[in-house]
Parts: C-alpha cells; structure tokens; sequence
C-alpha cells in the first residue's frame, strides 16, 4: 500500500469535507478570543496592582494630615495598609478563582479575622457565567470538535460502501481506522498547538517548564477524548449513534457530573466555620470593653510576654489597650479560623481526587494549578495577609506598649506587603496521569471489542 | 383532522423505538434527583444562615450595659437567607456574599459567597432542575424532533402524503404539534414528580411563590415549544436527518454554550467595575469633600456647629440642651449613608450595564431570555441580591442612627465615655429579617427577557406557518 500518496489523499479529502475548515478556523478565531479576554480580566487586575504603591502614599499622607495631631499615633487607627495578590504570567490562560477571590486587600492593625475575608466588588452575574478563557475553549470546546470530526471515520466508510473494499486491502483495516482517525484528529491538534504558540507570543509568556506543562497536560486532555471516539467507534454502529453516544459522554463529563459533584460536595462539606469566625473575633474584641483592662493586658501578654512592662492605664482609653484587645479578637477567633481552613483544604482534596476520575475536572484543575490561579493560591496569599499583618503590628506595638512618650514614627519607613507566590515550576497534580491512563485503557478495551 | 392524525403518527414512532420512554424517564430522573440534592443543599444553608441570625441577634440582647456608640461600633451582622425556589435555580447564588457586617461609620462588603469556599470545579456549575430544563431538555427534544420531516423526506413517504392530499401546512402543524407534545411528555412526568416531593415534604408555600411557580411554569412551557418548533423548522429547511441534527446540535452549542459565556465577558469589558481600592478611594474622597465628621478642621461641620451654638444661643457645645458630639454623628452618618448610596447605585447600574449585552442578546436567544427570567422568578438574580444589600444598608442606617439619637439624648456631653444605657434598651431594636420581593416586582424588570420568548414563539410560527410552506410548495 501507498501511504504517502493515502495519507495524502486522505487528508485532502477530510478536509475538504463540509464543514472542516469553517469549524477550524471559528476554534481558532475563539482561541484568539479567549486569549484576549483572559489578558484583559488579568491586564485590569495588574493595573490595579500597579497602582497600589503610590495609593498607600497618598493615603498615607492624607491620613497624617488629618489625624497626626495632637498625637500622631492616633493615625494608626485610620490607617490602611494595602496588600496585593500578584497574578502569575500564566494567569490569564487560566482565569481560575482569580475573579472569584479578592486579588487585593487593605487592612489596619485591629482585628484581623474580621477584614481578611472582605470580598471584592464584582458582578455576580459575571462570575457565574465564568470566563472564556483557553482553559474553558479547551475543556468544553475542543471536545466537541474531536466529536464531530472523528465520529464517523468507520460509519462513513460503512455507510459509503467502502469498507468491504477496504478490508480487501494487504493492510489490516484496523490500522487503516487508526490512521485516519488520526489523520482526523491531527489538524485540531495543530490548531490548539497553533493557539498555545500565539498565547506565547501575545501574552509574552515566559518559556519554562509550564509551558511544557500546559502543552502535554492538554494534548493528553485532548487524546482522551480521541481515545473515547474510538471506543465508541468499536461498537461498529452507524454515525448517528456514535454522535449522540458521544455527545451523551460530553454532556456527562462537561455538565451534568461536574455540576451533581460541587453541589454534593457543598451539601456534604458545609462551611459554617466562616459565620463562627466572623461571630467570634467580633465577640472577642467586642466584650474586652466590658472587662477590667489588666484582664485584658494579661491575656495579651501570654501571647506576647515581650511587651509584659507596659502598663495600660486603668480608668482611661489608651492605644495600647485598645490594640491588645483588638487582637484579643482574632484570639478568639484562631481555632474557628483554623477550622475553617482545614474544611477548605478538605474541600480541595476532595477535588483534587474526583480529579482522577473526571477529565474534565482534571483538566481545568491542573490548569489552574500551572497558573496559580486556585482557591490553594488564594488561600497562600491569605497566609502573607496573615504574617504581614503581625509584622506591622510588632512594629508598631513597641510604640503603642510603652509607658513613657513613645520615640517619634519614621513614616517613611513601613513595612510593605511582598507576595509574588509565583514559581516557574508549580505543582503539577500527578492525577493528569490519569487523562493517559483513561486514554490508553479505553484504547485497549476497544481493540478486545473486535 | 390529518394535522391530528400526523402528530399521533410522530409520538406512536418514537413510542415504538422507545427514544420517547428513554428521555422521559431520564429526564424525570435528572429532575428529581438534582431537586433533592440543591433542596438538601439549600435547607443544610438556609439552617446555617438562620442559627447564626438567631446567635447574632442573641448575642445582641445578652449585651451588658453599654455606651450606645460602643454598641453601634459592636453592631450586627446581617445573612442573606437563600430564596425559597432557588434550589429549582441557584442563579447567581453562589457566587453572592452570604453575610455583612453592619456598624458605624461604614458599610462592609456581603462575604462568604459559596464561590469563595470553593475550588475551581464550581466554574462548572451546579445541578439544579433549571440547568436540566433549560439545557438537557432541548437537547431531547431536538433529538425526538430532528427527523421529524427529513424522515419522511428520505424513506420517500413524503411524496406519498403529499399526494394524498395532505397539505405542507398540516404536515408542519401536525409535525409541530407531534414534536410540542412529546416535549410535554418528556417534562411533565418529572415536573408532576418534583411538585408532588415539594408538596410530601410539608413546606407551606406563600401566594408569592406559588405566583413565582405558575410563572416559572409558564416561562419554560414557552421555551420548550420554542425548541420544538425550531427542531421541525430545521428538519422541514434541511434535505437530509444527518443534516438536521448537525445544525440543531450546533444550534445548541452555539446559543447554550458559547453565546451566553460570550455575552456576558464582552459585557463585562465594555463596561468595566472598577476594582475595591478605586471605589473605597472615589467614596473617601467624596466623604472629605462633603463633610468627614473624624477630621476636626472639617469645613462642614465647623459650619453646623456655629449654626448650632447661635440657634441655641450658646457659646460652648458643652452648654447645648443635647449631647453635641452624638448630633454630630447623626448628621456624618447621613452625609455618608448617602454617598454610600449613591455610589453603590452607581456600580449596580455598571453591573446592570454589563448585563446588558447578556439582555439584548436574550432576543436572538432564548436560551439567555429564560436564563434570565428563571433565575427572577426563583429570587436568585442580580436584583434579588441587591435587594438584600438594600435592605442591610437600610438595617444598618436605622440601627446606627437609633443608638445615635439615644447618645444625644440621654448621655450627657461631659464625661460622655464613661457613661452607660442599660440593657434593657437593646430589645427596642428589632432583628433582621429579609424582606423577600414580590414575584410582581421579579418579573417587571424581566420585559426584554419576556419579549424575547414572545417574540420567538410568533417568528417560528410565522416562519412553520407561512414561509416554509410556501417555500417548499415552489420548490416541488
């Protein structure tokens, strides 16, 4: 058999099939769309990001116009500090929660379980809907391309007449139906590999190991659904079934099982730790107003003993009491706090594991995970919200806990928010293995069919 | 009646190779199966929502004697309860904050969306009978209903009817009728199911919802004819099946996939948000410039306090019949209540602004247009949500200026902090409770969406009654 002159004439005829060719180029027409609107949910993010520095300053400025007499610390009271959330370069192929969770935070030195949780403004509509972006194109797109290009290599030729002539042919036919379904699936490789490529180029992505990541995680993505065509085509039936068979498998896989699962997941992992926390640090500050100071300083002092000297006045308001009993709230609220966090690293577990079985879930997740754009990434961030906000308290605690004139505040000098949580070589969650052992395992059950 | 006879004719064929009891049976079962698990989910929340509401405001009365002003920074906290029809369609639940903290001087943001506790799976979205309805539903109706001429166009018995003297116009109303019933019977078994469950599990429903229920029913009968309808248009335009069910899968793909995701990010980039940090900026800015009552030198309420001291014709704050400082807050609460309110309008408009594009594109698809009009109806959209945030702001304002008024009134302006109310005045203040909007008010802002479904039906019975006919007549 010729196959140079086969493969040849083979493709020329798919491509020149109705249909081909327009649904190709509308994929990548929606790849460029989709890298645009991923660059521009991240691009207003980074310009906000970019603007934070000199906020701080004007506000910091403004602040100490308006309250730094007749005691400048009274300042610190109003005083924001403003902390970011950068994006990674790879962000905008996968917005991930990035819309979802606030990428900026403003806090001040009182409680802080009360202001970590503050959301941002977004339109929920938006949010619900989700973004279009190249890990949406390939999760709930790509798919249906694969469908409707390779359903019909065996049924047409059956429905043709041509398969008689050839299984006639020296070749094994099998090998034939492999080549050209192949041969089906290779141009909408291209393409995805051609839509990566301008990624690269427009978003001026760094070349590390993620885009290694990105490319073979999404390859293996879209083999899967190959090798879910070939098992349908196994069945030997005509092409109407195996289209509605295979888009009955999408459906599955892209809407009704992903959709059943969060909402089993929400019933069976509630988190009502995050109404405990809110009740509890506001409890926790709140009630110090109604104890004796010294109780309150004692408490304070168990947990920072260094500051043990000072003595708050007992029958007058002071800022050293006042920020002592603010953090008394976060205090009380440490062990809902910590709760919360477990149940939400549960909640990602148990992602993470429906992720073997689910390739669609699979492949979002590890996207999102390339791009550090999950709740994991967000709730990273947090922890630097966390420890910057005890660095600024201890600096300025040893203004606020002293029992003689405090030394004057160098303003000039405050600790800043630093989180670039970016790496070039993220964890990638071992379960993409899954995508080729699903592939290769239906592959295989497919050839016991014949 | 030949127009009876060929829709009996149609349902009898799909009866016979049981593709009709197959869908039925399966949608009946996705319906009730995804009622329970959101009814489950929703009843787990709204029990959540409610104890906290019930230990907030316990927590309020139990409070000790207090300054009024320590109990207006102590304040409340306010929980969206989740609508009592939005485990049919969440909407844009999910993705809204569940609980905000009210106190003095500030408005807090809603926290806690589901979304937030929520890893990247839930960009999926979330079973609920709505999604059954609105995107598996047309699917077997488009898969009942595709071959419904072609079929007949290529086992050659068209021809054969034609000849009899049957008509092209009885042949689409019959095919119509035919693919509009077994849409019926694909949902009714399931929605009878789902009524029947709502009705065993006890829960007492209120006029309004039932109004929101006769709606909903209404709104998605419509939307399904709709998807009959163009199932047989496209088999009557196409010459082939295989031809047929290519364009109504794509149709689907295209109006329920790729349009709706579309839409809304083109919306939300033509009229941009603007991000927290700008919007707290844009209010402290107004705040400074119409009045900041923190800032002693502020020209505003230098000006009230000389109004003050010469209407009572005082020299000193300390000599006025009322506590000053507290008739100073009174009015710095106003000022700032109201430019929270305008601007917070402002970015609700934006919000509306960007979906928009969703809206206007509802006309072109109907999909969108009961996406719209279905989450209204179930108390889960936008609106709904920004009638809670109304709402909390409303409760705030009333309780902060409430505690005020005690300030000014029964604590005395000299050693002002050290004094106390009692207790017992903390049961003057009422709790929250949402107030649910009408289902009158849901549906007025629906016009567009309601348009939209109107205007489908009539087109696609124009284009079944009129067009199609003609077309194909010339054409033989």
């Amino acid at each position: 058999m010729n196959w140079p002159r086969f493969l040849q004439l083979e493709l020329k005829n798919f491509l020149a099939g109705r249909g081909v060719l327009v649904g190709l180029l509308v994929i990548f027409l929606a790849g460029l769309y989709a890298i645009e609107h991923g660059r521009r949910v991240i691009a207003a993010q980074q310009k906000v990001i970019a603007a934070t520095p000199a906020m701080q300053q004007a506000h910091l400025e403004k602040m100490l116009a308006q309250h730094a007499t007749p005691d400048p610390l009274n300042t610190l009271y109003y005083l924001n500090f403003f902390t970011t959330h950068e994006p990674s370069s790879y962000a905008p192929l996968s917005v991930g929660l990035r819309d979802v969770n606030p990428f900026h935070l403003k806090i001040r030195i009182l409680t802080l379980e009360g202001q970590l949780y503050d959301s941002d403004i977004s339109n929920p509509a938006t949010l619900a809907l989700g973004n279009f972006d190249l890990a949406f194109l390939l999760v709930f797109l790509y798919p249906l391309l694969i469908i409707a290009f390779t359903h019909n290599t065996l049924s047409s030729e059956q429905e043709q007449g041509i398969w008689p002539l050839l299984c006639s042919q020296p070749v094994a036919p099998q090998k034939i139906l492999a080549v050209k379904a192949c041969l089906r699936f290779l141009p909408i490789a291209a393409i995805w590999l051609l839509t990566l490529l301008v990624a690269w180029l427009w978003l001026q992505l760094p070349l590390d190991r993620r885009f290694g990541f990105i490319t073979l995680i999404s390859l293996a993505y879209l083999l899967f659904w190959l090798a879910v065509s070939w098992f349908v085509m196994s069945f030997q039936r005509s092409s109407n079934f195996n289209a509605l068979s295979l888009l009955g498998v999408w459906l599955t896989l892209t809407i009704l099982l992903p959709a059943a699962l969060n909402v089993a997941l929400a019933t069976f992992l509630p988190v009502p730790e995050a109404f405990a926390v809110t009740v509890n640090q506001r409890e926790g500050y709140h009630q110090q107003w109604d104890r004796p100071k010294a109780e309150t300083m004692q408490r304070f002092f168990q947990r920072y003993p260094e500051y043990a000297a000072f003595q708050a006045p007992t029958d007058k308001f002071s800022w050293g009491w006042y920020y002592a009993a603010q953090h008394l709230g976060d205090e009380d609220a440490a062990e809902s706090s910590a709760r919360l966090r477990a149940k939400l690293e549960r909640r990602q577990q148990w992602m993470r594991r429906l992720a073997w079985i689910v390739p669609t879930i699979n492949a979002q997740v590890a996207f999102n995970q390339i791009a550090q754009t999950e709740l994991d990434d967000h709730l990273a961030y947090l922890d630097s919200v966390r420890l910057f906000h005890e660095q600024v308290r201890k600096h300025f605690y040893p203004y606020l806990l002293c029992n003689d004139a405090p030394p004057p505040v160098n303003w000039a000098q405050l600790p800043r928010h630093q989180f670039r949580a970016e790496t070039s070589g993220p964890h990638v969650p071992v379960s993409v293995l899954s995508l080729l052992v699903l592939s290769i395992g239906l592959t295989l059950w497919a050839r016991g069919r014949r | 009646m030949q127009f009876t006879r060929i829709a009996i004719n149609e349902i009898r064929h799909s009866l016979r190779n049981r593709s009709l009891l197959i869908a039925c049976v399966s949608v009946a079962v996705l319906l009730l199966l995804s009622a329970i698990i959101a009814q489950q989910n929703q009843s787990k929340l709204n029990a959540e929502r409610d104890e906290y509401q019930q230990r907030v405001r316990s927590n309020w009365l139990e409070q000790p004697d207090r300054h009024p002003h320590r109990a207006s920074h102590y304040g409340y906290l306010a929980f969206r309860p989740k609508a009592p029809l939005s485990f049919f369609d969440p909407g844009v639940d999910s993705y809204a904050g569940t609980s905000v903290y009210l106190e003095a001087h500030r408005q807090n943001t809603a926290n806690f969306s589901e979304a937030n506790h929520s890893g990247g799976m839930l960009r999926f979205g979330e079973l609920s009978p709505a999604l059954v309805l609105q995107l598996l539903v047309p699917l077997a109706i488009f898969f009942l209903g595709f071959a419904a001429i072609t079929g007949e166009r290529e086992s050659g018995t068209l021809p054969m009817l034609l000849a009899q003297g049957v008509t092209w116009r009885e042949l689409i109303a019959g095919k119509t009728l035919g693919v509009a019933a077994m849409a019926w019977c694909v949902t009714a078994p399931g929605a009878l199911l789902l009524l029947v469950w709502q009705a065993m599990a006890g829960n007492d429903f209120s006029q309004d919802i039932l109004w929101r229920g006769l709606s909903l029913v209404a709104s998605y009968s419509l939307y399904l004819l709709i998807c009959a309808a163009c199932a047989v248009l496209v088999s009557a335009w196409q010459q082939t099946s295989r031809g047929a069910l290519t364009s109504l899968i794509l149709l689907w793909i295209v109006f329920c996939v790729v349009i709706p995701r579309g839409a809304q990010t083109l919306g939300s980039t033509l009229a941009p948000a603007p991000a927290k940090a700008e919007f707290d900026a844009r209010l402290e800015n107004e705040l400074a410039k119409e009045g900041d009552s923190h800032n002693p030198n502020d020209p505003h309420f230098a000006a009230l306090r000389a109004e003050t001291l010469k209407k009572y014709n005082v020299t000193e704050v300390k000599d006025l019949p009322f506590n000053y400082g507290a008739f100073v807050m009174l009015e710095a609460e106003k000022i700032s209540s109201e430019i929270f309110r305008r601007h917070y309008g402002e970015l609700l408009a934006t919000f509306r602004q960007q979906n928009r594009v969703s809206e206007w594109a509802a006309l072109l698809n109907p999909y969108l247009a009961l996406r719209s009009l279905s989450s209204a109806l179930a108390g889960s959209n936008l609106a709904h949500y920004a009638e809670f945030q109304w709402q909390a702001e409303d409760f705030r304002y009333d309780l902060v200026q409430k505690l005020n008024q005690l300030h000014r009134d029964e604590i005395k302006f000299a050693n002002d902090r050290v004094q106390r109310v009692s207790h017992e005045r903390w049961q003057d203040f009422p709790n929250f409770t949402f107030r649910a909007p009408s289902a009158g008010w849901a549906i007025k802002q629906q016009g567009l969406a309601i348009a939209s479904l109107l205007s489908w039906s009539v087109v696609l019975l124009i284009l079944l009654w009129r067009i199609i006919p003609s077309v194909r007549y010339r054409e033989r």
